[in-house]
């Protein structure tokens, strides 16, 4: 293709001009839809990435300082009546004793899932169902609400203790979850685990098409080398004091 | 006749900010998003930690604070890094952990023998990543009665972390702010992505304390 140009070029027959303002048209046309694609690309990932980039930043402040107030804290305590079967496998020592660790895991979800049902929880939950001294505890926490139940399997009653996290501990719960250290359960939490995951794509879609746009952007090209390489810098000086200096 | 310069409009301005604030933190960004991926799929990656030990005896500082006694031997142990002191010391023993992103460095010093074990672990890749996303210095995880930022980096660091989460509101508001400005010419494609992001953080802000 590129001989038949030059070779055109040389001629300069009117056949051949026209195949290049044919190129030339549709490697514009071709560009402008490419520049108006990445445009809307840019304008709608962003809009709605924003929300999601808000609670992640101002939470990012807060867990920077360490800034976390202990939630407000109600606690009530309700009857929790647990069939003998349930209790009698995770509380007779003759009968745990003998059993594989995967029986007593199994016999432990059962009393987990005993308590969740009866006290109706939502929410990822932990808490392996193991009793100590006559008692077992379960943590069930969502976005703004924690709750922690204390079940007393010998007086047969749940305490439970609901805090509520306000605006600010609800954003860093948002912020830790799923994390590292904890494989999210429940579908609440899976769901915020495929948004964060989202959010991690769309701002990564968004720095490359950013760039894109701003090539186009002639004014702003020097200043915008300028500032690129400013921040590339910082970056890689902190990043040699902090790793290799 | 040279005419007088006008007034930069704000919407100059606004995507001026705009530009600049996402070219400066570009890396940071990117370092920043995709540590918290790798955060948030644990089981992508499998790299061990490599360890590592060494003794040396050391000289035991008689007076100071316990930062002050580790930061001395750090100096004879040639190492760097945030110390990090926790409560629970074993009896006969001065213990704490000198953390850098990339490297945990637990030392142990015995009070009898002025013996110093050095146990050392490179984090790899994957794990630096993880520990950049979290390396604030005063994390409650690390459960010292006394937390502060003691290394100059970790400062440095924790401040650029304030700065880019600043920089990423002054981003999302100028993009708000170009988003209304290009109301007019995507109306439909503008509002309903907005309005997507809007009702899926009011669900999961909210709706799911109060729905389940």
């Amino acid at each position: 293709m590129q001989a038949e140009f030059f070779s055109c070029a040389n001629v300069r027959g009117r056949a051949c001009r026209g195949q290049v303002v044919a190129l030339v048209t549709a490697k514009r046309t071709f560009n402008e839809v490419l520049n108006r694609f990445t445009r809307q690309l840019h304008l709608y990932g962003g809009l709605f990435v924003c929300p999601f980039l808000l609670i992640l930043a101002i939470s990012t402040i807060r867990l920077n300082h360490d800034w976390h107030r202990p939630p407000d804290e109600t606690t009530t305590t309700v009857a929790l009546p647990i069939p003998t079967d349930v209790l009698a496998d995770v509380t007779n020592r003759q009968v745990t004793d003998v059993m594989t660790p995967e029986k007593q895991a199994a016999v432990r979800q059962a009393l987990v899932d005993h308590i969740v049902t009866t006290l109706d929880l939502h929410g990822e939950i932990t808490g392996a169902g193991a009793v100590r001294n006559g008692r077992t505890i379960l943590n069930v926490a969502r976005p703004g609400l924690v709750k922690r139940v204390e079940v007393n399997v010998r007086t047969q009653e749940a305490t439970i203790t609901e805090g509520r996290q306000g605006l600010f501990g609800t954003m860093r719960y948002l912020h830790l979850n799923p994390g590292p250290h904890r494989q999210p359960q429940w579908i609440g939490t899976k769901g915020w685990g495929w948004i964060a995951d989202a959010t991690v794509y769309v701002t990564l879609l968004l720095t490359l098409s950013g760039i894109y746009l701003w090539m186009f952007i002639r004014e702003e090209r020097k200043a915008g080398i300028v500032v690129l390489g400013a921040g590339a810098v910082s970056f890689v000086a902190i990043l040699y004091a902090l790793m290799i200096a | 006749m040279e005419t007088p310069r006008q007034p930069v409009s704000i919407k100059k301005w606004n995507r001026q900010i705009h530009i600049w604030l996402g070219l400066y933190m570009l890396l940071f960004l990117w370092v920043i998003a995709v540590s918290g991926l790798f955060m948030n799929h644990p089981g992508w990656f499998n790299a061990q930690p490599l360890r590592t030990s060494v003794e040396q005896t050391v000289m035991m500082p008689e007076t100071g604070t316990d930062l002050e006694k580790a930061t001395d031997i750090m100096d004879q142990l040639d190492i760097t890094g945030e110390v990090l002191i926790r409560g629970n010391t074993p009896e006969g023993k001065f213990n704490f952990t000198c953390v850098r992103p990339n490297l945990r460095q637990f030392v142990s010093v015995d009070l009898a023998t002025f013996n110093a074990t050095l146990q050392l672990v490179d984090l790899q890749l994957v794990g630096t990543l993880g520990d950049l996303h979290t390396f604030t210095g005063v994390r409650g995880i690390y459960r010292e009665p006394n937390s502060v930022r003691d290394w100059l980096p970790t400062r440095i660091w924790s401040f650029s972390m304030d700065a880019v989460a600043i920089g990423v509101i002054l981003m999302v508001l100028t993009a708000l702010y170009m988003g209304w400005q290009r109301l007019k010419v995507h109306p439909v494609g503008s509002m309903a992505s907005f309005a997507l992001g809007i009702i899926v953080t009011v669900y999961f802000m909210w709706g799911l304390a109060w729905l389940g």
